[in-house]
């Protein structure tokens, strides 16, 4: 079981508002580092105790493609 | 081992479960692939990241949610690589038809508008005309110190 990932997170594709979301979302299962990458953001996923980072990771990916399409689409409901 | 379609790559990992599929946007814009990702995001996970020189491709990696082997994993690609067709495609309607689209809306909003104004006027008018509201049968619109006198001792 991995304890953590790293994730690169392309600011052509992924809004910042959609990544932060997800940090905050996210915050109960993994503590995530965001830092500013090559070409927008790099995250640094370390899971919290019984929590596989890799599945987390994955998880948190499709989080972010979620928000940033339904908010481009104007769908922006309540998240949570 | 990998499979190259033109406009994609694609490569497989059945002992992880997954799939790789490289994009070319010039062929597929961005918003298709978000588009085709978002649609899949219930069957599987995905992950997105730019690639190639001037970032002009879009690496996607399909990881199904259980275990899978080879057929799942093509079930997978193929699906997603018909979905990117249709986000595609609708991309492309959608610019060459969206000002029709916005002119047809806005015709039926005005016309709506129209309808809406008309039916006030009317209202007006019937609220001119004689009787209705305006007559007082039983007398209550008649104040109480009118029907009682001052005292209000009346009843």
């Amino acid at each position: 079981m991995a304890k953590s990932k790293i994730l690169n997170m392309d600011d052509s594709l992924f809004t910042d508002e959609a990544i932060e979301e997800a940090v905050d979302a996210f915050s109960g299962v993994a503590a995530i580092r965001v830092a500013p990458g090559d070409s927008g953001r790099k995250l640094k996923i370390v899971s919290r105790k019984g929590y596989d980072a890799d599945l987390v990771a994955w998880e948190f990916g499709n989080y972010v493609i979620a928000r940033t399409v339904e908010k481009a689409r104007g769908e922006d409901g309540d998240a949570g | 081992m990998s499979k190259s379609k033109g406009a994609s790559r694609t490569r497989f990992f059945p002992s992880r479960s997954m799939v790789l599929l490289e994009i070319d946007t010039d062929i597929y814009p961005d918003d298709a692939v978000m588009g085709a990702a978002y649609v899949f995001i219930d069957r599987c996970y995905v992950r997105l990241e730019k690639a190639g020189q001037d970032r002009k491709k879009i690496v996607v990696r399909l990881k199904a949610k259980n275990e899978t082997g080879r057929h799942g994993l093509e079930e997978l690609a193929g699906g997603f690589e018909n979905e990117l067709l249709h986000q595609a495609w609708r991309i492309r309607l959608e610019q060459s038809r969206g000002r029709l689209r916005e002119y047809i809306l806005a015709r039926a909003l005005l016309t709506a508008q129209d309808d809406d104004s008309e039916e006030e006027t009317r209202g007006e008018h019937i609220g001119q005309e004689p009787g209705d509201y305006l007559e007082d049968p039983l007398g209550i619109a008649v104040p109480w110190e009118e029907k009682f006198g001052k005292d209000g001792k009346g009843g």
